[in-house]
């Protein structure tokens, strides 16, 4: 009998012999290979002697060349973008925007810090100043973003993200350039409403705007460091609820610049339109500098 | 929950790389920035479910290794470089308020681990 797999020509441990090639030892030890499937059969005599092989068996018994597969593991080195895909998406729609001119900004904070008002407002004064905007806004479902700032002079665009908590690059790659046409001097893209899933997923903007309002108090920063470090600017929303909140200007700055120390802020209402000034003159200026570079 | 998007853009380049190249991937190595918005814990809950999805076996044993950078600051006074675990302005060195952070936001694949018919 083998000692590998109990094969016997009598009595032997059941199994399947199916094409394949491997080394038996008898019991003395000694191999000999053999290949099943091809006419290979255990033989009809009783082994109850031992084989001290100085004789040739006459039978149909092939001698094969074996081989071993041995596998081996390797470190293969990459040092790339877990993102990387996303990444690709998103330097194609910045080329797109470059080669237009566009200014692009990606708002984003946790739903109601109130980034659909603030743009209402904006898309207003930006009509009364003839510039010419574009607004992509992300929700998980429906169109009622879109339709809030629709007929108030900038090309609109809702994107549904379904199951998704955030836009990617490719979604808004989707739509250009019929949501952003050529001649558009700035887009702002409402992501969904998300302190920390959309700021991973670069869109192709110049720069990420962060809001926060007074109601989400003064911890924000610390507790979701992420959008806060990436942010160009804060604004600081619903100032006209601070005094009400007891809200801690101090603190809340502290926090913001254990974040981010470059991070700049602009208080806004848009209740009593603090703050929508300079606001505006952040977003002009940004459109300023496309200008310049377009003509470089 | 964005990190099943990140587990599935993380299958997409190990598929791409599985494809060109064979063999059966049984590892994979990252490194996060903890300021980059991909949380380690649900990253790793989201994984055999994007595995499970997947539809090229030669991935379907591939294990997550993950590694959290510190953070690093850097004194924008006296210089002094430390790393921390957390948000933190004051310099050990100066005691002063005047850290700045160094990074942060990293989010890269270091390096897999292929097994090979030899």
């Amino acid at each position: 009998m083998c000692k590998n797999c109990g094969c016997s020509p009598s009595g032997g441990l059941p199994h399947h012999h199916d094409g394949h090639e491997h080394v038996h030892y008898d019991e003395d030890g000694q191999p000999h290979t053999h290949h099943h499937g091809d006419g290979h059969h255990h033989h009809g005599h009783d082994h109850d002697h031992h084989h001290d092989h100085d004789h040739h068996h006459d039978h149909d018994h092939h001698h094969h060349d074996h081989h071993h597969e041995r596998k081996e593991t390797v470190v293969v080195p990459m040092e790339t973008a877990i993102l990387a895909a996303n990444d690709a998406a998103a330097e194609s729609n910045r080329a797109y925007f470059r080669a237009n001119g566009i200014a692009v900004l990606n708002l984003i904070s946790s739903p109601g810090s109130g980034k659909t008002s603030l743009l209402e407002q904006t898309l207003e004064r930006l009509r009364q100043d003839g510039v010419k905007t574009a607004v992509i806004v992300g929700d998980q479902y429906g169109e009622l973003d879109a339709e809030r700032m629709r007929n108030r002079g900038a090309t609109v665009t809702q994107i549904q993200t379904l199951d998704s908590c955030h836009l990617n690059a490719d979604q808004v790659a989707r739509i250009l350039p019929a949501a952003v046409p050529p001649g558009t001097e700035l887009l702002i893209i409402e992501n969904v409403g998300n302190l920390v899933c959309p700021t991973a997923f670069d869109l192709g903007e110049d720069h990420k705007v962060a809001l926060l309002s007074t109601p989400e108090g003064e911890e924000k920063p610390v507790k979701y460091p992420g959008l806060f470090a990436a942010a160009d600017i804060v604004l600081l929303t619903k100032m006209d609820l601070a005094e009400i909140l007891g809200w801690n200007r101090e603190l809340c700055q502290k926090n913001l610049s254990l974040a981010n120390r470059s991070v700049r802020t602009i208080d806004v209402s848009v209740r009593n339109g603090l703050g929508l000034d300079d606001w505006i003159k952040y977003l002009k200026n940004l459109i300023a500098s496309k200008k310049v570079e377009n003509k470089k | 929950m964005h990190e099943l998007s990140v587990a599935q853009a993380l299958l997409e380049t190990l598929d791409r790389y599985q494809r060109g190249n064979g063999g059966s991937v049984k590892k994979m190595a990252l490194t996060l920035g903890r300021l980059g918005g991909v949380d380690p814990d649900a990253l790793r809950y989201a994984w055999p479910a994007a595995l499970a999805a997947n539809g090229n076996r030669a991935l379907a044993d591939c294990g997550l290794e993950i590694e959290v950078l510190p953070l690093s600051f850097v004194c924008r006074e006296c210089g002094t470089k430390i790393k921390a675990e957390k948000l933190t302005l004051e310099c050990p060195a100066c005691h002063r308020e005047t850290l700045v952070r160094d990074g942060g936001r990293e989010l890269i694949i270091k390096h897999i681990e292929v097994e090979q018919n030899v």
